[in-house]
């Protein structure tokens, strides 16, 4: 991977953190709903599909054990 | 001599005598006369036309007066003017006429006075008098009151007139309201209007009043009655002195307020007027978004006359499956996070315990059919921050899929197991997640283990996280024929994977996710059962069409049939973003991007998108979309070639694959799905069931045997929280 985009990789999260809204914590009921986790909200045969039926993997929360499934 | 001087003495006396009796009675009734005079003009310019019961009962008295202790026949006359000009606004005809005649028969010269008359009145005095219609006299043509020269528009308003009065006699005020309006849209008249307004005020539509009353006191003004301006203004006064007012305190910093009083809406710019109202039961309604919470008011008065009210809006964010009215106030008053936490009942649980079961199923053209029921168990602790959890699996697979035929092997199935377990603690802001997994077929085991660091920072606004993961994959044919029993290189598989996210608070009602994960694999992950078709490179390759069919391939191919064989180092990187924003407090929009590079040469964009609604409590549902496209490996190719060398051997490809994964691809993806929550949301134990399902359809731009492929997958689920 090239210098530059792991740099980017490292600085875009800083600059986005300086950006930010100042939020209370009081005001923060909404992202408390369960439909905002961060987390992915797939479920069944979905994460599973993708892995088999797509090249790529990775990206957020990482690709997992194999199953050679392909 | 002496005798005419004594009868001129007499006769001077008695004049005397005469005059000083009669001079009394004269100056008595001269003093009465103004007097009575006074009394009336008092009378008809503050009792008439408003409040005509209280005029006839004191020009009766007047009248009293007057036959008692005498009056002039012109004062009579006046007297009885007025009783017949109230009764005939009275609506009683016939009682207005005997005065008038009363009024002409003391003075033959009584005439209705310059102000006051309506048609009504005129028209019974002229039909006393005999005077002609038309005619102009003293009574003069009252342009306040005049009606227009239409016979029925005149009688129409006199009817209407005097239905008026007599339900305000009769205590009908609704009515006396709308006669009189009806009275005025024929023709405006200063004192029927304040009649309108002597009603409004008594059935408390003081603001109508007013404006009414207002309006007569304008129009006597024009026409310079004095009469009706006397009584106009006395009428405001009164009704400025107990009309209540109202007038709003709007809540600071919101943007959106929207406020309505009585549902009329009350434009911002104006809320902290004073606004007159009627008393009586008013209701305030007013809707914003505070910080991010769309809240309401919703408040009930009870006005009374003469009061002030002052209505301080406060918006409140509506009680929800998540956050109790109670919490919320707890919640604005708190000042850190931990502050937030305690607002949280102090009977929560000390163990949530979270149970899951589903079914999934898989289906493709390309004959491959996937049944995995699995089941997931997890129980956490929120008050000591720790949780674990595990999972099972199997998939039952079935496969004919082109390749398989195409390799002249039969049609197969499988059962894969799959099983892992997670375990975490993160007592404050700091903490860390352990995992492992195993997947077992008969022919490809897998272990997975890994770890992630995770930390709240700048008062949990940011969140960032660190993770390994380590897995060894063991590749054979058939049980316990692992491939590197004879081949240390084949047949093992070793993944590295660094991962690195950051979450970030955007605002209320949104949250980013960014990371990236880099993988480094090393061994030959080349499946033991996949057959390349080789090609003449000068003859045949060229040649070969995208999907070219098994009996294609099978009469042009060579007759060598090498086996699989891919690069045994990859290195893979992959950045994403994930972006989730609440709107509408009833709906989530979930965006999700990632890029991916490999060492191999594949390159992939993937956008997935899911918009949840919540459409009421108990059921929210949401549709799917993904998008993904990929370029191939660099070392892939649709017809291999391979060739003789001098030595008589063959020289293949160093890599080849028939492995469509690694191929140029377009794959969309559509479906949705629902969750119904059973029982109450806050119930001690919730239940919900869930329902996915999607279609997904690839376009493979270069394949032997097949250049699309159409799967539909998906699942239901159950679980259970308690």
């Amino acid at each position: 991977m090239r210098r530059s985009h792991l740099a980017l990789l490292v600085v875009g999260p800083l600059a986005f953190a300086s950006g930010c809204v100042k939020v209370a914590p009081y005001e923060r009921g909404m992202l408390a709903h369960p439909t905002m986790t961060a987390e992915e909200i797939s479920m069944g045969l979905d994460g599973h599909v993708r892995a088999v039926s797509e090249g790529a993997a990775g990206g957020l929360g990482g690709g997992g054990g194999g199953c050679g499934c392909n | 001599m002496t005798l005419r001087l004594l009868t001129r003495a007499r006769l001077l006396a008695a004049a005397l005598l005469l005059a000083l009796a009669l001079a009394p009675r004269v100056a008595f009734a001269v003093g009465e006369d103004a007097a009575i005079r006074e009394a009336v003009q008092q009378i008809m310019t503050e009792d008439y036309p408003g409040s005509l019961g209280p005029a006839k009962k004191k020009l009766q008295d007047q009248l009293g007066t007057c036959l008692k202790k005498g009056c002039s026949p012109a004062i009579k006359g006046e007297v009885y003017v007025a009783l017949g000009m109230v009764a005939s606004q009275l609506g009683q005809a016939e009682e207005a006429k005997q005065n008038f005649k009363n009024a002409l028969g003391a003075n033959p010269d009584a005439k209705l006075p310059a102000s006051g008359v309506t048609p009504a009145i005129r028209s019974q005095f002229d039909e006393v008098s005999g005077a002609k219609a038309g005619a102009a006299g003293a009574g003069g043509d009252d342009t306040g009151d005049a009606p227009p020269e239409s016979g029925g528009g005149v009688a129409a308003t006199i009817k209407l007139i005097q239905e008026a009065l007599k339900a305000d006699q009769e205590g009908r005020l609704e009515e006396c309201i709308e006669k009189d309006k009806a009275a005025l849209k024929i023709e405006e008249m200063p004192r029927t209007r304040l009649h309108l307004a002597s009603c409004e005020s008594r059935s408390t539509k003081l603001v109508d009043a007013l404006k009414d009353a207002q309006k007569a006191l304008e129009v006597g003004i024009q026409k310079r009655d004095a009469g009706v301006m006397k009584v106009a203004r006395t009428r405001v006064k009164e009704l400025l002195d107990r009309i209540p007012h109202v007038t709003f305190v709007p809540p600071p910093g919101v943007q959106d307020l929207s406020v309505k009083f009585d549902d009329r809406p009350v434009p911002n710019d104006a809320l902290t007027k004073k606004f007159s109202v009627d008393p009586g039961k008013h209701r305030v309604v007013a809707e914003g978004s505070v910080n991010g919470f769309p809240a309401t008011f919703d408040e009930e008065y009870d006005v009374k006359e003469k009061e002030f009210l002052t209505v301080r809006i406060t918006l409140k964010p509506p009680a929800n499956d998540y956050i109790t009215p109670g919490q919320i106030k707890c919640m604005l008053a708190a000042k850190s996070q931990e502050d937030v936490q305690k607002c949280l009942p102090q009977n929560r649980k000390n163990i949530v315990v979270r149970l899951a079961a589903d079914l999934s199923g898989y289906s493709d053209t390309n004959a491959v059919a996937v049944y995995t029921p699995g089941l997931n168990a997890s129980v956490v602790s929120p008050t000591a921050g720790w949780n674990v959890g595990g999972n099972i699996l199997l998939d039952a697979v079935s496969a004919a899929s082109p390749d398989i035929v195409s390799t002249a092997s039969p049609p197969f199935e499988e059962f894969r197991y799959s099983g892992g377990l997670t375990g975490g603690y993160k007592p404050g802001l700091y903490g860390a997640q352990a995992s492992g997994s195993i997947s077992s077929s008969v022919d490809y085991v897998s272990y997975t283990g890994g770890i992630r660091l995770i930390a709240d920072v700048n008062d949990k606004l940011i969140t960032p996280t660190l993770g390994y993961s380590y897995s060894l994959d063991r590749i054979g044919r058939g049980p316990k024929n692992f491939q590197h029993d004879f081949n240390p290189l084949k047949g093992r598989l070793d993944t590295h994977e660094f991962e690195a996210g950051v979450t970030f608070v955007m605002s209320p009602t949104t949250v980013l996710l960014v990371g990236g994960t880099a993988q480094f694999e090393r061994g030959d992950q080349s499946q033991p059962y996949r057959y390349i078709p080789m090609f003449d490179p000068v003859t045949v390759t060229p040649f070969v069409p995208n999907g070219a069919t098994i009996d294609l391939v099978n009469r042009t191919r060579l007759p060598v049939r090498p086996l699989e064989q891919l690069p045994t180092e990859r290195d893979r990187y992959a950045v994403g973003g994930r972006f989730n924003k609440r709107m509408n407090a009833t709906s989530t929009l979930r965006l999700e991007q990632r890029f991916y590079v490999d060492t191999w040469g594949l390159k992939a964009t993937s956008t997935d998108m899911r918009y949840m609604v919540d459409l009421s409590r108990h059921l929210r549902v949401w549709p799917h979309a993904r998008i993904h496209a990929q370029s191939g490996v660099n070392f892939y190719k649709l017809a291999y070639s391979a060739s003789l060398d001098p030595n008589g051997g063959i020289v293949l490809p160093l890599y080849r694959t028939g492995d469509r994964e690694l191929a140029p691809l377009i794959t969309g993806t559509g479906g949705g799905g629902l969750r119904i929550a059973l029982g109450e949301p806050e119930g001690e134990i919730k239940y919900g069931i869930t329902l996915v399902g999607d279609v997904m359809y690839t376009r493979y731009l270069k394949s032997l045997y097949v250049t699309t492929r159409t799967a539909v997958y998906g699942s239901v689920g159950f679980d259970m929280e308690f």
